[in-house]
């Protein structure tokens, strides 16, 4: 095997390891166990950095290498790693952001009762995802996929005493799961037509032509459906806003590196499946930039600082989506990899200040900016970062949706993505104002976190400033000379949308400086303004209580008659199977007697009755007595 | 080819039995014999993997192919293993220690010559020698009244399976004039069958029954596996288990293959009721060693299906699976051993909270008893899988219905226990004895049999396809 694909096998290997070390041995000895588990994603973290190495020298080229796993008959199932620009990058994405969330969780999980367990199951979310991003196979790539599930389920409810963060990770569990079961079926339709799980065969096997554009059409929307759950698109968001319950490092490393990625990652990663069908690709930028602009809406009004954040991923995945419908490959992964570091970083110093305060609300803050001064300033960074104000990262991904989406010819969308950057502006810099600028409360212990939580967020910081350079056109290091479907782009830069966004973004900012920080405008009086409007952002749309209207109202109602059913003849038949299985072997139990003398009898007659049983059903040649004569 | 490299696995063994009878006297201190044993074994293991030969001697009365190659691998690694389990378990009077590792090797000695022969006198004397060492060793603990009771039964009723496989044996002879397998092969393509050989067939097939423990020669199986001490339990139920499933590939599904028409519905239907049997039976068990008893006569009758398998194919999964189920109830046994040697004793309900105080025992369980299950990715699932796609390409989807449902039962009394390994407190007070290291090993080497055969295990059934095919060409 060459080295290379060694390396590829031992990125998702070790923090498996990491896992199991823990949960085998180690789980008495706190520090032990997570040094463990960051020792194990620094390696990963720089073998992945040798992998990026690597690829830069041959950008266009793959690596595959499959370990049959099971060949029986026509079934084929590897198990495979693919190693291309696409693979790279998001290995060093996950790996990054995994490092140094692990490392702020020794300060900010601190004390806590399952500290051994936390990073247990950090290692294996990591484990998980590193899986999908190698995987060269549906079948592959779906079992990580729900092992991420199940590990955002794990996490999310990590403080599983407290009844809304079970109920988040349930709800986590349970809706994804919508999105899941589509998933699968496209899987299922797709390899059995195609007669191999392999992604890549896959491709060519639409490429040559075989499938009716109607079954792609189905087959592209049931994988996106997958993608739909995972990330977070309308109408299966309703779970990540809720995902807050869990820990804020595990809220940074899902919004950031993790599940939510999957998805991106995994349209991205099927990218030429997709790009075949052009009604889908439409389907998948329209429902981007819809989510983009409906939870952006949302953010605007709400009070919880993870909250806000949360409704900020949402709208950047569908900003993704939006990219990645509208054509533009590479302006999706790059965004997704400048937003993994600002949208770690905002979720860690939201972390901090949650550490400090104890407490969400975003109105019992204020005034944090001379108490906690890296936190506020980095956060700041992160702030402008995801404004996309020139020259932070955020501002190289999202010029480069915004011309992607252009060049796309659609007008309608494009200007639904400038709003949204507006509204990004705006509620971000609502939460920094409220949080960090004016006097403040009464907060007398208020100090500034640990070393091991602000050295994350100063690294994460630098990164959200400068990975967007690689973003600069005709470059040495251009991304569009590492990141490309078929042939490299020369990447382009349009003086005129780059201004449009950046006034765009300093308008949003300055609209909320005039009502958050110098409180010229009354925000009370805006609100009234609103009236209606304002309820209903407040409220997200009611989508939960629609959602809680139907399953209350029509689905419990359903369910009460299939319950009946299932309780009592579907259980009922199975009871009985179980008595009588039960029943059966404790009268069989009987004829072990214990007497050798039973035993030989048993043989006997055992004998006889089979050599009758031959004699009743094949007379012909069973006949012995008659030979006899 | 030289003849004497052509039986050298068999003449190392014999040297190794002699040798250590050598060293039982020599040596006060018995665990040397042990050590001796193992690493004796381990060598026979390592030639027998590098030199495959491929010839036969004494008019094929004896061959060296692929089959037998792959058989003695799967007996000798057993054998090695129940060495691990044996070496700081059997307390028996230091003078009898030496005895009890020369019955084993003899034992094994017994069934190399069984797979390796093709010849029915050889063939018999072969399971001769195989199964009277057996009796002896069972009964080792000359003070224990279950081990003396043990060694009886097993003696009394495999009397009467081997005067049952004798009498069909030599109906065999009567009506085909020859012992000789090739000849009898033969002597099926003929016209006008003659009704004694068939009876000879059917007394053949439930006489090798009893060393399957498969209906209706199971019913020692239960009373043996609890009094014998429990490494030769292990031994028994997977070694002696392999050697007579290849006595069956041997004569049924080679030398009198051309009647599978008349057998093969037999062979099915012993399937489905051994297994039903096996599996109802261990439900109410509260014995580890008889529910795992039970346990072992369903897991014969899922052996079984591979017989109604196309004959390569068919072949090929069932000596495939044999593999994976020498390792995964080698492993189960393994952790039984270890648990009585801390606790002294063998009830279910002891192990309650076992997972607490010892991780590994009872992570070994939980997944040998998975794999017993066919649960994925361990190597039950895939052995499962193979043998039920042999029984699908032939159509016997009854049948492959009926195991899948039998695999379902068993996972209830599989979970029983892991429930308690898991959830329950412990009951018992755990004595502060340390598990041995020998056990520590045999448990690491099972679990990664269990594990590698589950996730890679292509390599090993193309090896086990063409050792299928070579027994045809």
């Amino acid at each position: 095997m060459d080295k290379i694909f060694l390396i590829g096998f031992l990125i998702p290997s070790l923090p498996f390891l990491a896992f199991f070390i823990i949960v085998a041995f180690t789980k008495r000895f706190k520090m032990i166990s997570a040094l463990i588990s960051i020792t194990a994603i620094f390696i990963s973290f720089i073998l992945s950095i040798m992998i990026v190495l690597f690829q830069i020298k041959n950008p266009a080229g793959y690596l595959k290498y499959d370990i049959p796993w099971l060949y029986i008959g026509n079934l084929k199932m590897n198990i495979g790693i693919i190693i291309n620009s696409l693979t790279a990058i998001m290995l060093l994405v996950v790996t990054t952001v995994s490092l140094l969330v692990q490392i702020y969780s020794i300060g900010y999980m601190k004390g806590d009762e399952g500290f051994s367990k936390f990073f247990a199951f950090i290692s294996l979310f990591s484990f998980s995802m590193l899986g999908i991003v190698i995987a060269d196979n549906l079948m592959q790539l779906y079992i990580f996929w729900e092992l991420v599930g199940l590990c955002s389920y794990l996490l999310i409810g990590f403080w599983y005493h407290k009844p809304e963060a079970a109920d988040a990770a349930k709800k986590a569990f349970v809706v994804t799961r919508f999105g899941d079961f589509g998933f699968l079926i496209g899987i299922l339709i797709i390899s059995y037509l195609a007669g191999t799980f392999d992604i890549l065969d896959i491709e060519n096997f639409i490429k040559s032509g075989n499938i009716s554009e109607k079954m792609l059409l189905l087959v592209v929307i049931l994988l996106f459906c997958g993608a739909i759950g995972k990330s977070g698109q309308f109408p299966l968001h309703v779970w990540l806003p809720d995902a807050m319950e869990g820990p804020t490092p595990v809220s940074a490393l899902i919004h950031a590196a993790t599940m939510v990625a999957a998805g991106v990652f995994m349209v991205a990663r099927l990218f030429p499946i997709f790009l075949s069908s052009p009604d889908a690709m439409l389907f998948v930028a329209y429902l981007g930039a819809f989510t983009a602009l409906f939870s952006a809406t949302i953010a605007l009004t709400q009070d919880d600082i993870k909250r806000v954040l949360a409704y900020s991923t949402l709208s950047q995945l569908g900003y993704m989506m939006l990219a990645l419908g509208s054509g533009g490959y590479v302006a999706g992964m790059f965004h997704l990899y400048t937003h993994a570091f600002f949208k770690a970083l905002l979720f860690l110093c939201a972390g901090s200040v949650i550490h400090a305060i104890h407490s969400n609300n975003i109105w019992q803050m204020g005034g944090l900016h001379k108490k906690m001064p890296i936190t506020s300033i980095t956060f700041f960074i992160a702030a402008l970062a995801i404004s996309g104000i020139y020259p932070l990262s955020g501002f190289f991904s999202k010029d480069e949706i915004l011309l992607s989406v252009l060049h796309s010819g659609n007008k309608l969308l494009y200007y639904s993505a400038l709003f949204t950057a507006f509204l990004t502006a705006f509620y971000m810099f609502r939460l920094y104002f409220v949080t960090f600028s004016g006097q403040g409360k009464e907060h007398a212990h208020i100090h500034e976190s640990p070393a091991v939580m602000t050295v994350p967020l100063i690294i994460l910081s630098v990164f959200s400033i400068f990975s967007g350079f690689i973003g600069l056109p005709d470059k040495e290091f251009s991304i569009h000379k590492f990141l490309f479907l078929d042939h490299p782009e020369k990447g382009h830069f349009d003086f005129k949308v780059a201004m449009t966004s950046n006034i765009i973004a300093g308008l949003g900012i300055l609209f909320a400086y005039l009502v958050y920080g110098l409180k010229v405008v009354n925000a009370d009086m805006l609100r009234k303004k609103a009236g209606i409007i304002y309820t209903i952002l407040k409220n997200k749309y009611y989508i939960d209580e629609i959602y809680l209207f139907f399953i209350r109202k029509i689905y419990y109602t359903l369910t009460e008659a299939i319950k009946w059913f299932d309780r009592h003849i579907v259980d009922g038949a199975v009871n009985l199977v179980a008595f009588l299985c039960r029943w059966a072997g404790g009268k069989l139990k009987l004829t072990i007697t214990g007497k050798v003398q039973n035993y030989a009898m048993y043989i006997v007659i055992g004998v006889i009755i089979v050599i009758l049983v031959l004699y009743v059903y094949q007379p012909d040649v069973m006949n012995i007595f008659a030979e006899v004569k | 080819m030289d003849i004497l490299f052509l039986i050298s696995d068999e003449l190392i063994l014999t040297l190794i039995i002699i040798l250590i009878l050598l060293f039982d006297i020599l040596f006060k201190n018995k665990r040397i014999t042990g050590y001796f044993y193992i690493l004796s074994l381990l060598f026979l293991l390592f030639y027998v993997i590098f030199y495959k030969r491929n010839d036969s001697i004494l008019n094929n009365a004896f061959v060296y192919d692929g089959l037998s190659w792959f058989g003695k691998i799967i007996l000798i690694s057993g054998s090695l293993i129940t060495g691990f389990l044996s070496i700081d378990t059997v307390k028996v009077k230091e003078k009898r220690m030496g005895v009890y590792y020369i019955l084993l090797s003899s034992s094994l000695l017994g069934m190399m010559l069984l797979i390796s022969s093709k010849e029915l006198i050889t063939l018999y004397v072969g399971l001769e020698l195989a199964t009277i060492s057996l009796y002896a060793v069972t009964a080792i603990y000359k003070n224990d009244d279950y081990s003396l009771e043990a060694g009886i039964k097993y003696l009394i009723l495999g009397a009467l399976s081997s005067g049952i496989l004798l009498y069909g044996l030599s109906l065999i002879y009567g009506a085909t004039r020859t012992t000789y397998i090739e000849k009898i092969l033969y002597y099926t393509t003929l016209p006008g069958l003659s009704s004694v050989f068939i009876l000879g067939i059917i007394l053949t097939l439930i006489g090798i029954c009893f060393k399957l423990s498969a209906v209706p020669m199971h019913v020692w199986t239960p009373d043996v596996y609890q009094g014998a001490p429990t490494p030769i339990t292990a031994f028994i139920s997977t070694v002696s288990k392999t050697a007579g499933f290849i006595f069956l590939i041997r004569l049924f599904s080679y030398a009198f293959i051309k009647l599978d028409f008349i057998f093969l519905p037999l062979i099915l239907v012993i399937s489905a009721v051994t297994m039903t049997a096996g599996n109802l039976m261990a439900i109410p068990q509260k014995n580890i060693k008889r529910l795992l008893a039970y346990s072992t006569i369903s897991q014969a009758g899922y052996i079984l299906v591979g017989f109604a398998g196309l004959s390569v194919f068919g072949i090929s999964s069932v000596i495939f699976y044999l593999l994976v189920y020498t390792f995964t109830n080698i492993a189960a046994f393994a952790v039984v051993t270890g648990f009585s040697n801390i606790t002294g004793s063998d009830e279910i309900d002891d192990y309650s909270g076992l997972a607490q105080k010892e991780p590994l025992l009872a992570l070994t369980f939980l997944l040998s008893l998975l794999s017993l299950a066919g649960i994925p990715p361990l190597a039950g699932f895939v052995g499962k899988f193979y043998l039920f796609y042999a029984a699908m390409q032939k159509d016997f989807l009854w049948l492959v219905i009926f195991a899948a449902l039998n695999s379902v039962i068993s996972l209830y009394y599989y979970l029983l226990i892991l429930k308690r390994l898991y959830i329950f407190d412990p009951k018992k007070d755990f004595n502060k004895i340390k598990l041995p290291l020998s056990i520590k090993i045999a448990l690491i080497i099972t679990i990664a049999g269990i594990i590698i055969l589950g996730i890679l295990p292509t390599k090993i059934i193309d090896i086990c396809t063409s050792v299928a095919n070579e027994i045809f060409f």
